[in-house]
């Protein structure tokens, strides 16, 4: 076994030293967000402020990183978040953690404030502090371009130098996007940290473990959803999906379903915008989208930023959301915070309330617009603060489409009532994968569970929820896991007897789920088809972990992320979603198409074994073997 | 009339994008897909996610969905994640 080198800079004397982390901690929090959730608890005091001196910065890799498994190449970084002030994880698919861990290092804490804009290098264990000079300003590319191809680059853009709330890292074309990952740097005054070295990840059973990639990448590969689906229309494939079944947020979550939608769907991304397809490294689904932006090939827009470009804001444009999507990137701006806050802004518009020039069915002063938000220029500097802080200054607040202060992804929760249980719940605010990303199983994908059921949903939000954390923390890209629906129902389609009967049981399955998550600790047996990342991860670090174990391990990581979350201050009363959700029907002549909160929260927190006030309870952190 | 529009993979055998058919029922396109293309397009079309104006038809009425003079049926690539 090989526990995990990590690095301790200190940005106030520009110092750094090596240490390792603990084998008993790294048994139990293994890496990535979940060792992440750990260390930020014990490394900071409560209350500090996330822009601050005193806040910590905890940039870090998982076993798998970089050892060739399939998806493997996620690194974390995790944060006190700048827009609900309670944890922040923001995951990225760029070379950065490859290459930090090549460098010789698992991970690396920031602390401290640095007096001047300064870029950090990591180069064969050797951490180095230099002057960012004339970078400081420059967008993410020029950044990046200013340091060898070979290096891995993680920046921030004019937003992230300007605390943009939801100012993204950005590393290669990809991005850091939630929480405010880029400001969190630009509040170090850090612009840029490039990494390189040659070290080899440790394998404990490399022959095994290679053995097992290769049929996993097989079954990927054939698999219709990450074999075919993902590769032919990356995650902008949902667009019409969501539309079809009335969960595509629309004119700022209003509606969910938008009568043009077509225009800006994955389907017509291929059809007339896509150059090719691409992938972070080693990954063979490759769903990141090629296209041209005024004859330059750069990064095509996620499901994200097509309903929240598109829809959200009523726009047809797919010419002015690949542009938006590429201006994002440059200006290192998490796309899903600032079109929602925008879309907010419309509506606010709409009803009398503030006018910050843009309105509903126009994108096309959004880019002069948003570079103006990036530069906090004027009363867009408001903008820039994101639609929890506007609702609070302008009013609104039933329809600002955030949770704690993290703007909602794009699904319409109140046709995915587990969706939305999902997002009042998630710890870092209104996140589907941090969520449990209900909506797979009940709007978007093939299986089609009751979508407005209250039923079974708090079980399934608990188990997922703990299984894509586990497979996050792991160093796993979240869309290797969407294999596990059984590739016979997408060949039988949506519609066939079959998938509706499993859907129908589905729904009705919540007693089984909870006896599945008690059941946990004897579930010793791995699967290609459920989570193939847990035999992974047992052959990569020689750890006993089980489907079960690794579940397990989710779940202490959740109940982690919770006690940082009432530490600083945020409980059950947290768990809420805008009343636009929760007390007007999508549909007004059906009651049913909202979210239940009431109903579905009191269940969920008993499944959690947490006590009323959602916080985990003395028995539950036993059970987890977590100390505080 | 009523306009019936291809996707993948479907598009691919029946090598069209779309075509204007006068037909009242989400079946009747079935049974015109599978007599006039043959069966491999009409299994195709049966696990594609069908939707008339954009709404799939579990929420309406299945296989059993009237058309409109003016409605658009289309058949969707099954799956998407995000
Ligand atoms: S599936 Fe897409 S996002 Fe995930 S690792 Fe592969 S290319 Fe990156």
């Amino acid at each position: 076994m090989r526990t995990p080198v990590y690095a301790i800079i200190d940005l106030n004397t520009r110092t750094s030293a090596r240490f390792e982390i603990d084998e008993s901690m790294y048994r139990k929090y293994i890496g990535g967000k979940i060792l992440g959730a750990r260390l930020l608890y014990d490394l900071t005091p409560a209350g500090v402020d996330p822009l601050g001196p005193d806040a910590v910065v905890i940039i870090n890799t998982s076993p798998a990183n970089g050892t060739g498994a399939p998806c493997s190449s996620r690194f974390n970084m995790t944060f006190k978040n700048v827009l609900t002030g309670g944890i922040a994880s923001s995951n990225c698919g760029g070379q950065f953690g490859v290459l930090m861990k090549r460098a010789g290092y698992d991970g690396i804490i920031l602390r401290g404030q640095s007096e001047t804009p300064c870029v950090i290098s990591i180069v064969d264990k050797q951490i180095t502090f230099s002057d960012a000079g004339e970078l400081w300003g420059k967008d993410t590319e020029e950044t990046q371009n200013a340091f060898p191809k070979i290096y891995g680059k993680l920046v921030i853009g004019p937003a992230g130098e300007n605390l943009v709330r939801y100012a993204a890292a950005v590393s290669g074309e990809r991005v850091a996007g939630r929480c405010g990952a880029g400001a969190v740097l630009g509040a170090k005054k850090i612009k840029a940290i490039v990494a390189y070295g040659t070290q080899r990840p440790y394998v404990a059973k490399p022959e095994k473990f290679a053995k097992y990639v290769k049929k996993w990448v097989s079954f990927l590969r054939n698999h219709p959803m990450t074999g075919e689906a993902l590769p032919n229309y990356g995650s902008a494939g949902l667009v019409s999906k969501a539309n079809a079944t009335n969960a595509l947020p629309t004119h700022n979550f209003k509606y969910g379903h938008f009568k043009d939608a077509q225009a800006v769907s994955g389907e017509t991304l291929a059809d007339k915008y896509l150059v090719r397809n691409s992938s972070c490294i080693s990954c063979p689904i490759r769903c990141e989208r090629r296209v041209q932006v005024d004859g330059k090939e750069v990064k095509g827009p996620e499901y994200e930023t097509c309903g929240f470009f598109g829809p959200n804001i009523d726009c047809i444009s797919m010419e002015n959301m690949l542009r938006l999507n590429y201006q994002c990137d440059l200006l290192g701006m998490d796309t899903i915070s600032l079109a929602s806050s925008i879309a907010f802004a419309m509506e606010l518009k709409e009803n009398g309330l503030a006018d910050f020039g843009v309105s509903f069915g126009n994108s096309d002063n959004l880019i002069e617009i948003v570079e103006k938000i990036a530069a906090r220029e004027g009363i867009y500097g408001e903008l820039a603060n994101g639609s929890k802080w506007l609702s609070e200054k302008y009013g609104g607040k039933e329809y600002a489409m955030h949770s704690k202060g993290l703007e909602m992804a794009s699904y319409e929760p109140r046709r995915s009532v587990g969706m939305g249980l999902g997002y009042a719940t998630s710890n870092r605010g209104g996140c589907h994968l941090n969520g449990g990303y209900l909506a797979l199983l009940e709007s978007v994908g093939v299986l089609s569970m009751d979508a407005l059921s209250t039923s079974a949903k708090p079980a399934f939000t608990a188990f997922f929820q703990n299984a894509l954390e586990a497979i996050s923390a792991s160093g796993f890209c979240l869309f290797s896991a969407q294999s596990f629906v059984p590739a016979i129902l997408f060949k039988l389609g949506p519609h066939h007897k079959v998938t509706r009967a499993v859907g129908k049981i589905a729904t009705h399955m919540g007693g089984g789920v909870r006896a599945l998550l008690w059941m946990l600790p004897i579930l010793r047996f791995n699967s290609l088809y459920l989570f193939p990342h847990a035999e992974v991860l047992r052959l990569v670090t020689g750890l006993p972990f089980y489907t079960g174990s690794f579940v397990h391990l989710g779940d202490r990581g959740y109940n982690m992320e919770r006690l940082y979350n009432f530490r600083e201050g945020l409980t059950g009363k947290d768990d809420s979603l805008p009343d636009r959700l929760t007390k007007m029907p999508q549909d007004p002549n059906n009651p049913r198409t909202i979210v239940n909160l009431d109903k579905m929260l009191p269940i969920y927190y008993r499944i959690r074994g947490w006590n009323t006030d959602g916080s985990p309870s003395k028995r539950t952190l036993r059970k987890l073997g977590i100390r505080v | 009339m009523k306009t019936i529009r291809y996707y993948a993979p479907l598009r691919g055998i029946i090598k069209k994008e779309s075509e204007e058919i006068e037909l009242s029922s989400v079946k009747d396109v079935l049974h015109y897909i599978e007599k006039t293309y043959g069966k491999e397009a009409s299994v195709c079309a049966k696990s594609a996610l069908i939707v008339v104006n954009d709404l799939s038809i579990s929420l309406l009425q299945g296989a059993k969905t009237p058309l409109n003079d003016g409605d658009v049926i289309g058949f969707l690539p099954v799956c998407g994640g995000g």
